[in-house]
């Protein structure tokens, strides 16, 4: 029989969004499960670092997976980032100009070719308005997203998401030689599971010679027909860190 | 049997040829229906018409499959994708000081940060997915030779893009 252990401090990191169900369901998970189990919701880097330097003995991951462009070769681990009040109103304010700078571009556009391009090969070639279509097509979209932004409400949050950084693993290997270090298991959700330690060495490191358990998310039957692996979170999942 | 041989290699080939997995599997579901109802189509006992059936739906199932695989691009993460920025953020305080990073290291690092956008700006650092640690650590040392090599490895992280460490 298994004895269960009630002085296991397992530190949850869900570097996902307060507004993502996943959050939701890590509430539901651990609300009110003791003081052994710490939650962090739109969790850092540092959090992570911190639950490593407070002895946490297991540490639940769920992360992004980033790669920069699909055939990058380094795939990080992300997470979200609110943006401070100025950061915010910034990004707003660019895009705000960035759309309305595309909007004048396209008006533009489309006015030249209605009035100087009627005579060119383009409508010669019956393509003419099917191009002007398409354009006017794209200016919708873009106005659409122009709107968005204009009425984007005041109190909702933006986020930027970012990579982790490897600096905050070598911190954790330096205080692996600290006296309360008791990590023992990393249970870690993102996609792309076994290629996400590939820009961390010393995060590898750290788990092959202090032997810490690593134990993905779900894989889901899709991947068996999908290019890419993922490991998902389920509540069945997350609810394992509590059966001890 | 020639006519399920036949059905079978044009399969076998046809599924080879696929791009991906998900769609190669999505269309191994097709062909294998196609030769199944092939194979059943001449058995006009009860047997034979379930096979026959059987092996049509599958074949259905399999067609709806392999367009839609092709339709959404056969990836589950297509989200976190989507989500992955096109620019890369110049670096703050607060985001180095998250990933710890002292403030001393954060100052010089956002320095040298600025200094490389400034450098680049005009005349884009192009990353290539072909690109290997070398051309990368020699692309940012020609444009900015003064970064150091922790900044170096940092834009590399950031990037998705490796640098012999």
């Amino acid at each position: 029989m298994k004895v269960r252990n009630f002085f296991l401090f397992v530190c949850v990191l869900n570097f996902e969004r307060q507004a993502h169900f996943y959050t939701q369901w890590v509430n539901e998970v651990f609300a009110n499960k003791g003081s052994q189990y710490r939650v962090y919701n739109e969790a850092t880097p540092a959090n992570w670092l911190e639950c490593i330097q407070q002895g946490a003995d297991e540490v639940v991951v769920i992360a992004h997976s980033l790669a920069i462009k699909d055939g990058g070769k380094v795939i990080s681990l992300g997470y979200y980032r609110q943006l401070e009040p100025p950061q915010r109103s910034e990004l707003l304010s660019k895009a705000h100009q960035y759309f309305s700078t595309e909007l004048e571009r396209m008006d533009q556009e489309i006015r030249d070719l209605e009035t100087s391009g009627r005579n060119s090969f383009e409508r010669h070639q019956n393509r003419y308005q099917d191009y002007i279509n398409s354009l006017k097509i794209q200016r919708r979209d873009l106005e659409a997203r122009f709107h968005r932004v204009e009425a984007f409400p005041e109190d909702k949050p933006l986020y930027e998401i970012s990579t982790i950084l490897p600096k905050i693993f070598q911190r954790m290997k330096e205080s692996s030689k600290a006296g309360n270090f008791k990590w023992k298991k990393l249970r870690i959700a993102a996609c792309n599971p076994d290629k996400v330690f590939e820009p961390y060495p010393e995060l590898r490191e750290l788990i092959q010679s202090h032997g810490i358990e690593v134990e993905y998310g779900v894989r889901p039957l899709l991947n068996y027909f999908s290019s890419e692996e993922t490991a998902i979170v389920t509540k069945g999942w997350l609810e394992k860190s509590l059966r001890r | 049997m020639k006519k399920f041989i036949s059905t079978l290699l044009i399969a076998i080939t046809l599924t080879t040829a696929m791009p991906r997995r998900s769609e190669a599997m999505a269309f191994l579901s097709f062909a294998a229906g196609a030769v199944g109802t092939v194979w059943f189509s001449d058995d006009h006992t009860p047997g034979g018409r379930l096979g026959f059936w059987s092996s049509a739906a599958v074949m259905t199932a399999g067609f709806l499959a392999t367009v839609s695989c092709f339709w959404t691009g056969g990836g589950t993460c297509a989200l976190a994708k989507e989500e992955t920025p096109r620019n890369i953020p110049g670096l703050t305080p607060e985001y180095l000081a998250e990933n710890g990073y002292d403030g001393a290291t954060a100052a010089a690092l956002i320095a040298q940060d600025q200094t490389f956008i400034e450098s680049i700006r005009g005349n884009l650092l192009v990353v290539e997915p072909s690109d290997n640690s070398q051309t990368l650590g020699a692309g940012i040392r020609t444009k900015f030779p003064a970064a150091s090599e922790e900044y170096v490895q940092l834009l590399a992280v950031r990037l998705g893009v490796p640098v012999a460490q």
